[in-house]
Order: C-alpha cells, then sequence, then structure tokens
C-alpha cells in the first residue's frame, strides 16, 4: 500500500512510464499509528522531489510494526527534465482530509487527498 | 443544515445547528450563489465554529467552496489570549495572495508584441514543476529575507521603496523567527524565490477597458488613468517554503490537541492556543513563509519590469510599471475589532479571503488612506480579474474581510475530462487571449467554466457592501505554471 500510494502521488505529477532510475534516496521513518506513518512518507517525497528537483518511481519499502511503526525505503528516480517528463501539475502537499485506511479481503486500500 | 436570512446577502446557522458550536456562522452570499453552495462548506464552517476561543461568528465569504480544515472563503476571529491558531485556517499555500501592476502602455501599444512579450516573461519567471529561481540566496540572506520581507528586496535593488509602501503592512509580517522553522522548509524554499509555480497560480496581462471602470475616481488614486491601460496581476505564494512549513505543524498540532485537550471535528482543523508555545512558535515561523511570499512576488515583478524594458526599449520612468497593491488571501493576523460590544485583539484568520480595510483604517499606504484598501480578486484565466476597494463595513462585520477569488465549482478532474489543454488554448487565443503553459494538461484545470461566475460574485460582495467594485481587468495574455 504504501509503494502503491507514492507510485499514486507521482503518477499525479506525470507518466510514470517516463520516469527512469539513476538517482537513489534512502527514507527512514518512524510513527505511532499507521496514517500518520503514510502521511508522513508521503510529505517525505514531497520534499525530497522538490530539494533535489527530482521524480521517482520505484519504491523498495520495509515495514515493520513493534513499539509503532517503522519504514524503510529505497526510493529510485530521476532527475526532472522537462523535454521528456511532460508534468501535468505539481504536488505541494499532503493533507490528512478524509484521510483513511482500510483493510480489505485483498490486502489494505488508502484514501488520501493531495494539495496540488 | 438549517440557515436563515438575518439580512440582504447573509445567511446565518445558529449555534444549535451542530453540536459543540461556540458561535454561529455566517454565509455571506447573493439569492442565486446560496444555492449552489455545496454541504461541505456547511459542515466546515460550523466545524470551524466550534474550536476553542473564537471570538465571534465563524465566516464564508461568497466564493466559498470546499477545503481542507476551513473552507476556501472561510474567515474567523480568535481571542489572542483564550483562542487557538490553526494552520487549516490559513491553508498550505501560506501568503498566496495577488500582486497587480500598472503601467503607462495601452492595448495598442502593447498588442502587436504580446507574443514576443509572453516569450520573455515565461523565460525571465520561472513556471511548473521543478523550477528554479534566479536570485541564489546563502542561508544567512535567507533567514534575512524571512525576517524582513520586501524590505530585504529593497537592499538587495529588487523593489524600490514605492514598492514597499504599497504592500500589505510593507510585505513585512513580524514576529517572523527562522529559528522556528525547520530545515526541511529552508531546504524546499531556498532556491524557489521568484517563481510562480503550478496549479491555479498565473500571471496575466491585462486591459482596463473605459466601459469596465465602475468607480473613476478611486480607479485613478489606484493609478487607472488611461484608455486601454495595460496592468499586470501576480498570483502566487510562499511555494515549498510555506507547504512544508504547513506540513510541519500539522503534525506538531496533531499532538498539541491532544496535550491542549482540544477537541476538533476534523484533523485538518489540528490547531494549539494562540498563547503556547507551539501556537507562537507557529505564528513566527507562518510570518516567514509570508515574507518569503511577499518577496517571492516582488522578485516576479523585478523580473517583469526587465521583460518590459527588453521588449520596449523603454526606461523604467518611461513603462512607469508600478505596484498598485499586494494582498494576501491566505494568512493570519493580529488585528482589533469591537466584537460582542466591545474591543478585542484577536487573531483573525484568512483562507481564501482578502483583507478590505476601509477608508482612514490603519496600515494603508498614504495615497490610498481616503479611498480604502485596493482589493485584488483573481477570476479564471478567461473571465478576468477585479480591482475592489475596501470598506468600513468590512471592519465592522467581516474583520475587515472580503473574498479572494471567483470560487471553484468543477473540480480539476471533471474540468480536465471536459476538455483538452490545446483546445482551451486555441479557444482562447480565438477570444484574444495568449497563453504560455508550463503543462497543456494542467491548462485544462483552470478553464474557466470550472468557475463561479465573477462577476455575480463581485456583484454580491459589492452589493452587501464589504468591497465595493472599483474596476474589471479583462486578460489578454496568460502565463500559467
Amino acid at each position: 500500500m504504501f509503494g502503491s500510494c507514492a507510485a499514486a502521488l507521482f503518477s499525479v505529477i506525470t507518466d510514470l512510464e517516463s520516469i527512469e532510475k539513476s538517482v537513489e534516496r534512502r527514507v527512514d521513518l518512524r510513527a505511532e499509528e499507521l496514517d500518520a506513518l503514510l502521511y508522513d512518507w508521503l510529505a517525505e517525497l514531497v520534499y525530497l522531489k522538490d530539494v533535489h528537483r527530482e521524480l521517482y518511481c520505484e519504491f523498495r519499502i520495509e515495514l515493520q510494526q513493534h513499539d509503532g511503526f517503522h519504514l524503510v525505503a529505497a526510493v529510485g528516480g530521476e532527475l526532472i527534465d522537462p523535454l521528456r517528463h511532460h508534468t501535468r501539475t505539481d504536488v505541494k502537499a499532503v493533507t490528512y482530509h478524509r484521510l483513511e485506511i482500510k483493510k480489505t479481503d485483498s490486502g489494505y486500500e488508502a484514501f488520501v487527498v493531495l494539495d496540488l | 443544515m438549517e440557515r436563515r436570512k438575518i439580512k440582504e446577502g447573509v445567511w446565518e446557522i445558529p449555534v444549535t445547528a451542530k453540536e459543540g458550536m461556540n458561535t454561529p456562522a455566517r454565509l455571506y452570499s447573493s439569492d442565486s450563489l446560496i444555492e449552489s453552495i455545496d454541504q461541505g462548506v456547511m459542515e466546515q464552517i460550523t466545524n470551524v465554529a466550534c474550536l476553542p476561543g473564537i471570538a465571534g461568528p465563524a465566516l464564508c465569504m461568497p466564493d466559498g467552496h470546499w477545503g481542507y480544515g476551513f473552507p476556501i472563503g472561510g474567515v474567523a476571529a480568535f481571542s489572542t489570549s483564550e483562542g487557538v491558531i490553526s494552520p487549516g485556517g490559513i491553508g498550505f499555500d501560506i501568503n498566496c495572495g495577488m500582486r497587480l501592476l500598472r503601467s503607462n502602455l495601452t492595448l495598442d501599444e502593447v498588442k502587436p508584441k504580446l507574443p514576443e512579450l509572453l516569450n520573455k516573461l515565461f523565460a525571465y519567471v520561472p513556471a511548473g514543476v521543478g523550477t528554479k529561481g534566479s536570485v541564489p540566496l546563502s542561508r544567512k540572506e535567507f533567514e534575512q529575507l524571512m525576517r524582513d520581507g520586501i524590505d530585504w528586496c529593497v537592499k538587495k535593488g529588487l523593489a524600490t521603496r514605492e514598492d514597499e509602501e504599497s504592500v500589505e503592512q510593507r510585505g513585512r509580517l513580524h514576529p517572523a523567527d527562522p529559528g522556528c522553522v525547520s530545515k526541511k522548509a529552508f531546504d524546499r524554499g531556498v532556491s524557489q524565490l521568484g517563481t510562480l509555480g503550478s496549479g491555479n497560480h498565473y500571471l496575466e496581462i491585462e486591459v482596463v477597458k473605459e466601459e469596465n471602470v465602475y468607480d473613476p475616481e478611486t480607479a485613478r488614486r489606484f493609478g487607472l488613468d488611461l484608455p486601454d491601460q495595460i496592468v499586470i496581476n501576480v498570483h502566487c505564494g510562499s511555494r515549498g517554503f510555506g507547504h512544508q512549513v504547513a506540513t510541519d505543524y500539522l503534525q506538531v498540532f496533531t499532538k498539541a490537541v491532544q496535550k491542549y485537550g482540544i477537541k476538533i471535528n476534523d484533523r485538518e482543523l489540528a490547531c494549539a492556543p494562540f498563547d503556547s508555545p507551539e501556537g507562537q512558535d507557529y505564528f513566527k515561523a507562518m510570518n516567514c513563509a509570508a515574507n518569503n511570499a511577499f518577496a517571492n512576488r516582488q522578485v516576479i515583478a523585478y523580473n517583469i519590469r526587465r521583460a518590459f524594458r527588453d521588449v520596449f526599449g523603454k526606461s523604467d520612468t518611461e513603462l512607469g510599471i508600478s505596484t498598485i497593491y499586494d494582498v494576501a488571501h491566505n494568512i493570519a493576523k493580529v488585528e482589533k475589532y469591537i466584537i460582542d460590544g466591545k474591543e478585542q485583539e484577536v487573531v483573525v484568520h484568512r483562507k481564501g479571503a482578502t483583507r478590505s480595510f476601509g477608508p482612514g483604517s490603519y496600515d494603508l499606504p498614504s495615497k490610498y488612506r481616503d479611498v480604502g484598501q485596493p482589493v485584488l480578486v483573481g477570476g479564471s484565466m478567461q473571465a478576468g480579474s477585479y480591482l475592489l476597494a475596501g470598506t468600513s463595513l468590512a471592519e465592522k462585520e467581516t474583520y475587515g474581510s472580503t473574498l479572494h477569488g471567483a470560487g471553484r465549482t468543477l473540480s480539476r478532474m471533471k474540468a480536465k475530462k471536459m476538455i483538452r489543454g490545446d483546445n482551451l488554448r486555441r479557444q482562447m487565443e480565438d477570444d484574444g487571449i495568449l497563453v504560455r503553459a508550463a503543462s497543456m494538461r494542467g491548462l485544462a484545470e483552470e478553464a474557466g467554466f470550472a468557475y463561479k461566475n465573477i462577476d455575480e460574485v463581485i456583484k454580491a460582495v459589492d452589493e452587501i457592501g464589504i468591497s465595493r467594485k472599483v474596476a474589471k481587468l479583462l486578460p489578454i495574455g496568460n502565463i500559467k505554471g
């Protein structure tokens, strides 16, 4: 679910297929609640995108639960290239507006509203 | 939800409408617009009325629509001693706002050179995803900018003293403490000075037609004194810096509501007492972001002057490009109002709402003191914008506030489904509006039909009297992020 949400975030900005993997960033986050961790994770990706001017397409995630939740991830992507990445709009922030994580028969489902 | 009309243009939702309301909520609208107001707005404005220390009614302006926490168009005043401050009442884009510049040029002079002018502006004012500003900043300089806003720009030769006088609170809000700003916010903001961003942010070349001047004397005082005069409108904010400050403090305030035992109906209304360490830290960080936004629009204005000089081969004096006004529409300010018969110091939250101070008010440039504050209202990129003047009634009724735009009626997704960006661009060109957009798909999201009818929304505030119509500004060229 964390990987799918990340992919959804970047597919709001551009077509995921247009992003190649030439750089890798590490993310290490802890939170007491799962939804707070999801918020922090997506907010971290928005931060990395802005600071490095990069887009990401690959998310390798390890999630552990003891004493809250712990996420360690390797995030792959590349520098924004206006010639190759046809951007739709930017994602400026993640919100708690109607944020929800549901357990389903096949896994987890999340609803997140992004500020564009 | 129950609502009753209490006077022409104002509807009230009583305190009994929802459990926990401390004050009533009031919707400013018109008979026709009130019917289109969505249920979400009523839910959100009544949630605001439940927050502790709210000093008077929670208000929603006629352009109100569903937001996060507060509705867009939401205005609320909280006691500085008993009340709260909430990033949800300010918005992620702290000091998103408008800057309007006049010029000595007319439509006939600009039209033949419009494509060249737009290309130059597009080159000088970076727009879209991942763009970098043209002013490199050291850590120390960025901290100085956070404290001093436009004053920093003046010292750097990026603004004139005349620009500074024509900005809300001279473009320098205080207390502003860079020590309350995270490293992340610093990192996101340091390379973005002078950039437009994306979404609904734009730079527009507009014309003031004689038939669209409703109050010629006030228009003249605001610097509109030529037939078919060209003006330039900029809509943007504090970019990644403000968004990161809001993100950081949303997390701080999520814990603060537990610490201070505050009950909120929506997580986006996370808040802290204004008079608490968390509340004060956010206020000081928010002011840093607000000063950054004032400086951002100023650097864009500086580059607009450069572009006009290059294209028209004229000096600054000949071009006469000066700031009519610059005003925030996502902000919290400490101000004083008579509420329940006594003067109270409050922290006014304006979330998609513009300050609208009337004649004689403090913090007006001396040149506007007897006519009131210029109020800048951005419409859709097809319908145009408005220049209004603030009123004393706004100070009596709406904590010195009015609307900020037309207000969305269609989501970005729906708008995009209804028209393709390149078709919209052609349609706009047929209507005499040239467009340079960083993203064609982003363009479609901002189509005129995605917004309420601006003329109707402006008519409503003019008739209610919380600001008055001065002139309508019609777009001829648009740079879209």
